[in-house]
């Protein structure tokens, strides 16, 4: 005989891809089209979607879920902004800011080619009197010149300012790690169109415009 | 300059943050109201909570939670954009265990504010994977 307190609180279900309303969808889809078929070809062109003042950071790291992987996030590291890892001196050397800098860090990066089918996609901060929009980008890439393509998971936490009809990023925060198997399984793999896929999948469809 | 001095004002916040925001969610679940303000928000996993009252009796519901800090960032936001008042972003990431089951990753990102000398959460966004 037991107690009535062992009660299993459950976990909500996960949702897909996080909008405050179909405009900033429309919006930050837009954004990231353009940004990503930039970002995967010419990162350069990238210095117009950045703020003068703009400050950004990098953080690479490793995670136990991923211990398998075997291709190493070396080519990251020396510009890595990881705090659980990284020293005072380091850091500071490790903030970008102003953005000839960060358009120079990351073309510095090792090339890539983004997986649009992976994107979640959730707008965190939205406030129209300032014009201020954050929000965040999970996803894959893969490593177009490195020895084995290897596949990278990432987030993208981009803070935004509005600028003429579009936006400018004011911060971001880039996270790089391993993918775990089941994101391996799923790289690049065009989603099914049926109604029973993953709920993540799904409505990862509601990036294209 | 200014912005090494603010750097470095945000590093230590965030490592504090870190350590008491998953301690409370660990350990003293009841008290994680008080990282959060009237006008808060939250995302888990595309669900949203919006002001005090929901955003905490969402978070006191979730299961009881296991944190591993794999990886730790932050820098302070030009211009004081979000309110009136110095504001960071902070992202986390790492894996998090939920009762009984597998660990998941996660990816979290907080914007924080100083409301006089306590600093507050605007935004907290969270998605897991495996």
């Amino acid at each position: 005989i037991g107690f009535d307190l062992d009660v299993k609180s459950a976990l909500p279900s996960i949702k897909g891809n996080f909008f405050p309303n179909d405009n900033i969808r429309d919006l930050v889809c837009r954004f990231l089209d353009q940004y990503y078929s930039l970002y995967d070809t010419n990162r350069q062109a990238l210095l117009e979607a950045y703020h003068d003042q703009v400050i950004f950071s990098m953080c690479p790291f490793y995670s136990k879920l991923a211990s398998s992987y075997p291709h190493k996030l070396n080519d990251y590291f020396s510009d890595g902004r990881n705090m659980s890892r990284v020293d005072q001196q380091r850091r500071q050397k490790a903030l970008k800011v102003g953005r000839l800098s960060v358009v120079a860090l990351l073309d510095s990066m090792p090339a890539t080619q983004h997986d649009p089918s992976s994107y979640v996609v959730d707008v965190n901060y939205f406030n129209e009197a300032n014009g201020i929009l954050s929000f965040t980008v999970l996803g894959l890439f893969k490593e177009t010149v490195t020895k084995h393509n290897p596949i990278r998971s990432f987030s993208r936490t981009f803070v935004t300012q509005a600028q003429g009809s579009g936006i400018v990023i004011v911060n971001e925060e880039f996270m790089i790690t391993n993918p775990v198997s089941d994101q391996l399984k799923r790289a690049f793999q065009v989603p099914a169109p049926t109604p029973s896929s993953s709920p993540v999948t799904t409505s990862s469809a509601a990036l294209t415009p | 300059q200014e912005i090494k001095a603010l750097s470095k004002a945000a590093d230590t916040a965030c490592e504090q943050f870190v350590k008491l925001y998953y301690e409370t969610m660990e350990k003293r679940r009841h008290m994680v109201s008080k990282f959060y303000m009237d006008s808060s928000t939250l995302l888990w996993n595309g669900n949203p909570a919006k002001g005090l009252t929901e955003v905490t009796s969402f978070l006191e519901n979730v299961p009881s939670t296991k944190y591993v800090i794999e990886g730790m960032d932050t820098h302070p936001m030009p211009g004081e954009p979000i309110v009136d008042q110095k504001s960071i972003l902070v992202t986390t990431s790492g894996t998090v265990q939920y009762e009984d089951s597998n660990s998941k990753g996660f990816f979290q990102n907080f914007i924080l504010t100083a409301q006089g000398t306590t600093w507050k959460i605007v935004s907290d966004s969270m998605r897991t994977f495996e």
